[in-house]
């Protein structure tokens, strides 16, 4: 047994002394591929960062608990800047990557144990988009690890939500938060996800990052509701955001069209059609409500609530006449907030 | 020599018949679904071109193709789908919580790509009781679908759909404290605890109200609407309902939502005699406990005998049995009632039956789910192999007594091998109800009819308003195989001259004025008073369960606001031990106790005795004042127990 345990022993001195290699890809949504790694303190690194992703991100290596401090540090800085992080705890970082960019990243691991995070620093990702180096500390349950992004223990926790591979757009109707019980959650590319009240005919809110754990309401007998993973980046207004005319408005929720897997959600205000389609920002930064209504001959109120649209606001109120009203987009940004 | 050698094949046919299982006459077989498939079915459906569609609890609906044993997805992201129907093979319509939908495969890519909303013209709380079941479809295309009430398990959520209706409470207060006069279950927003009628252009009617948890909304072959429910307050035992438009079905918390009901009255308050005038009882009564706990789905069998001996007859599932119901159906006087009995018991069904189908080549194919209470997951076929097993095909009334059919000629039987019994089950707003009024009911006269396949019963007593439950001992056919189930429940609502008088249903006893509680002096110690002496609002005095002492015992009903008091008078001041006997099963039921009209703080906890018929002691001291003390026990939210009688005994 002893010379067993002693060519072990070598074996793993000899490991340590040469660069540990390693590849760290981004997933779109604001995830890294790993959620954390080991390495021994005092070691080599060479770790290949890719960036498969259709929007920039970096990587930043930052002393333990440090992470949010060198994330708010960073906020000053223009979107996209190359220029280098300048912060007592930052251990190693790479420049900003463009999509399909990719960069090696050699440093050494402290001497010191602990755990070490791993962020993406691009105004809005860091909130969501980091990892835990674990240098000599033993790793707990993914699915407990505080140190991990709230999505990645709970993909941990619920393996396999359902029978085909998950992939983006994805929608439930489910009970959500601030909605009325006939929400309906979206999840759609680059991590952008909403959520649209079909009790309402409205949207009610956005959020840039993962998309729901639907667990608290599948696991029994609906008694919960789905809980968010993500950042809240806009929230609706009280009002409806459309009016025709003075009259009251009776409307009435018809379903929806699956357009290559995003709904066309259909209403009717008074009986006339309304349909909204929403699609996510390319970068990954927002929605953009595209509304049709083709039958409109009134002008039509619309209230964007800190939203993007192709006219003159009063008091927070556009009118487009006819021509206008039958097809028109309101765009909500993520806006980074402290 | 011949003699014995005959006896001895006797013997040997006897031993070898003497087994029979169902699996002798039904195939189970488990159909394997999608990996990583949360596999709790809510819906079972067969398009025209054979191929069966499913909806699961996560809100996948799939298409298998039996000959290929393939599954294909074809729409996702629904919520709590809980059951679906077929208009092509490209169109399913499905219930989910917050609608009925239609789901269309316009483009013919084999998945849903229209999801049109036929219907959400009802409220929703966002409680998580208030389940939406359905739908089925009549003649003219209208679908019906079923709303379950909400339960006090939880309140509504801050946003509501739909008008909030609760006895003159607001939303605001009602969310913060919704046990305040909620009831146990619930319908705080419109038509929860109603069947619907679904035009084809999506108008939407209120149908039938007065159901707590319609699981089961399905047309037989003849045209009748069904609609099963769920054993809890107001429903003595799970029941079968056969429905028409405009009658009320029991449950009076969706009462709120009819055109000529008083805005602000509370359904709760009423008396349950009240109601009982009104409601049209249910045709079947599935016993608890030995028959079904959970009542699911009803299907007729319509495969014309491709499924065995029982065409025409009715099919219920059952969530915590391995069994499916078979319901004999029997028309009286022009009403509808009939007979319940276990169908494949332990034959290998999963637990949890909670959706059927018939396929175009006559099996049955069963879908189980659980929604984290009992039950169970997956999909399984049942074929029938071609044998008919020895079974009761028949259960009619007639003006004597019963006429049973089996489904193969009988072995001489004697009136000892029918043992009867009746028993009713209570019409208030408790939570279940025990078995009241049990009694056997002896065979006075029986008959082989001359196929030797029907039996005439003439039975002692026969009353309407009773479940009259038979046990049949050694019964065979006359090749001496037994029968397969031996015990059968017959509900008779009505006799064969139209007499459905049945006032022994309701709380007939209870008190809705309140009735003065006699004075007693204190004279020895112990001194025992029995609650008939009592005053009480609102509790019946009763004499149902036995085990009781004195003259009865009184029975709380309401959830809140009644009383039982006794009135003492003592020479002298002096602490006391108060002792109450009483019984109280399913749960427990804390009472306020009030000396003097003072409050004795911490409510006094009349906690589970296990059964209405096991009687306990619960122990309290009180300082009792010269003179008159009046003894109060009043409920405040969790009704009360049966009380017995008060003990008192100086310190």
């Amino acid at each position: 047994m002893r010379p067993l345990a002693l060519a072990l022993f070598t074996f793993a001195i000899s490991i340590s002394a040469a660069p540990l290699k390693l590849t760290l890809s981004t997933v779109p949504g604001l995830q890294f591929d790993k959620p954390r790694f080991t390495a021994e303190p005092g070691q080599a690194i060479e770790l290949t960062f890719k960036n498969p992703d259709d929007m920039a991100h970096n990587l930043v290596f930052t002393r333990p608990g440090q992470r949010m401090a060198v994330v708010q540090a960073t906020l000053a800085l223009p979107p996209d800047s190359n220029r280098p992080i300048e912060h007592q705890a930052v251990l190693a970082q790479t420049r900003t990557l463009k999509p399909n960019e990719s960069i090696v990243l050699k440093f050494t691991t402290p001497k010191a144990r602990g755990i070490y995070p791993y962020v993406c620093t691009l105004p809005g990702h860091g909130l969501l988009m980091y990892g835990a180096l674990y240098i000599g500390e033993p790793m707990p349950d993914l699915a407990k690890d505080t140190h991990v992004p709230p999505l990645a223990r709970a993909k941990s926790a619920n393996a396999s939500l359902h029978a085909w591979p998950h992939r983006r757009p994805l929608m439930y109707r489910i009970f959500m938060p601030d909605a009325s019980p006939a929400a309906i959650a979206v999840a759609l590319p680059h991590g952008v996800s909403y959520c649209w009240d079909a009790g309402q005919c409205r949207l009610r809110y956005a959020w840039i990052g993962g998309f729901v754990d639907p667990m608290p309401v599948w696991r029994g007998n609906g008694n919960g509701l789905a809980k968010i993973i993500g950042d809240p980046f806009w929230v609706a207004p009280k009002v409806f955001p459309l009016k025709v005319g003075r009259a009251l408005q009776k409307i009435e929720f018809k379903g929806y069209r699956k357009i290559k897997g995003h709904p066309e959600f259909h209403y009717t205000i008074n009986g006339l059609d309304v349909y909204e389609h929403i699609t996510a920002l390319p970068n990954g930064m927002g929605l953009t409500r595209h509304f049709r209504i083709p039958k409109i001959t009134a002008p039509l109120s619309v209230t964007p609530g800190h939203g993007e649209i192709d006219a003159a606001l009063t008091n927070g109120v556009a009118v487009l006449p006819p021509a206008k009203a039958k097809a028109f987009t309101i765009t909500h940004h993520h806006r980074h907030q402290k | 020599m011949k003699r014995a050698l005959l006896s001895f094949a006797l013997l040997l046919a006897g031993t070898a018949l003497s087994a029979p299982s169902i699996h002798d006459y039904y195939k189970v077989e488990t159909i394997a679904v999608p990996k990583g498939l949360d596999a709790q079915i809510g819906g079972l459906t067969f398009l025209p071109d054979g191929r069966l569609a499913a909806c699961f609890h996560r809100g996948e609906v799939y298409l298998y193709q039996p000959k290929t044993k393939e599954w294909t997805l074809f729409a996702d992201g629904l919520h709590e789908p809980l059951g679906i129907m077929a208009e092509d093979n490209q169109t399913l319509v499905v219930m989910q919580r917050p609608e009925l939908t239609r789901l269309k495969d316009t483009d013919q890519d084999g998945e849903a790509d229209h999801y049109q909303t036929l219907s959400d013209q009802f409220g929703m709380t966002g409680n998580y009781h208030e389940f939406a079941f359905g739908p089925t479809r009549d003649q003219k295309g209208n679908y019906y679908v079923g709303l379950n009430l909400a339960s006090s398990g939880a309140s509504i959520r801050p946003e509501i759909r739909g008008e909030f209706r609760h006895y003159g409470i607001t939303r605001e207060q009602f969310y913060l404290n919704h046990r305040a006069g909620a009831g146990r279950m619930y319908s705080a927003a419109p038509f929860r605890g109603w069947i619907l009628k679904i035009a084809p252009d999506g108008k939407t009617t209120p149908f039938a109200p007065g159901f707590r948890s319609p699981n089961g909304v399905n047309f037989d072959n003849a045209g009748r609407l069904w609609v099963t429910d769920n054993q809890g307050d107001w429903l003595g035992t799970s029941k079968l309902f056969h429905v028409k438009e405009g009658n009320f079905y029991g449950h009076p918390a969706s009462l709120v939502w009819t055109r000529q009901w008083e805005v602000g009255r509370n359904p709760l308050k009423v008396s349950p005699t009240e109601y009982d005038t009104q409601r049209t009882r249910a045709a079947v009564l599935f016993p608890q406990g030995s028959m079904a706990n959970s009542p699911t789905q009803m299907l007729s069998d319509t495969t014309g005998g491709k499924f065995g001996p029982f065409a025409g007859q009715l099919l219920v599932g059952e969530m915590n049995r391995s069994r499916i119901l078979r319901v004999l159906v029997d028309e009286v006087s022009g009403q509808t009632q009939g007979a319940c009995l276990p169908f494949i018991d332990n034959g290998g069904l999963h637990r949890g039956m909670h959706r059927f189908a018939f396929a175009p080549d006559g099996s049955l194919w069963v879908g189980a789910t659980h929604l984290s209470w009992a039950g169970g997951t997956g999909l399984q076929r049942v074929t029938w192999t071609g044998k008919t097993p020895m079974e009761i095909s028949g259960m009619k009334l007639t003006e004597r007594g019963f006429d049973l059919t089996f489904t193969h000629p009988l072995s001489q039987v004697e009136a000892a091998q029918f043992e009867f019994q009746r028993y009713f089950y209570k019409y208030h707003q408790s939570y279940g109800s025990p078995q009241l009024g049990k009694e056997p009911i002896a065979v006075t006269a029986l008959e082989t009819g001359k196929n030797e396949r029907t039996v005439s019963l003439a039975l002692d007593k026969l009353n309407p308003g009773y479940v009259y439950q038979l046990n049949l001992k050694n019964v065979t056919a006359k090749d001496q195989t037994p029968l397969l189930n031996t015990f059968i429940c017959y509900t008779l609502n009505t006799l064969t001259n139209g007499d459905d008088k049945a006032p022994h249903l309701t709380t007939s006893g209870s008190s809705i004025q309140p009735i003065k509680a006699q004075s007693v002096e204190l004279t020895k110690s112990p001194q025992i008073l029995d609650a008939v002496i009592a005053g009480r609002k609102g509790p019946a005095f009763e004499r149902h369960n036995s085990g009781y002492t004195g003259k009865g015992y009184a029975d709380f009903n309401a959830g809140s606001g009644e009383y039982l008091e006794w009135l003492v008078t003592t020479k002298e001041a002096g602490k006391c031990h108060l002792t109450f006997r009483y019984a109280v099963a399913g749960g427990n039921r804390p009472l306020h106790l009030k000396l003097n009209g003072k409050l004795i703080q911490k409510p006094l906890p009349f906690n589970d005795t296990g059964s209405w018929t096991t009687w306990k002691d619960l122990s309290v001291e009180a300082a009792l004042r010269k003179g008159e003390n009046l003894i109060r026990l009043e409920s405040y939210g969790a009704s009360g127990p049966n009380v017995d009688r008060l003990t008192l005994e100086r310190r």
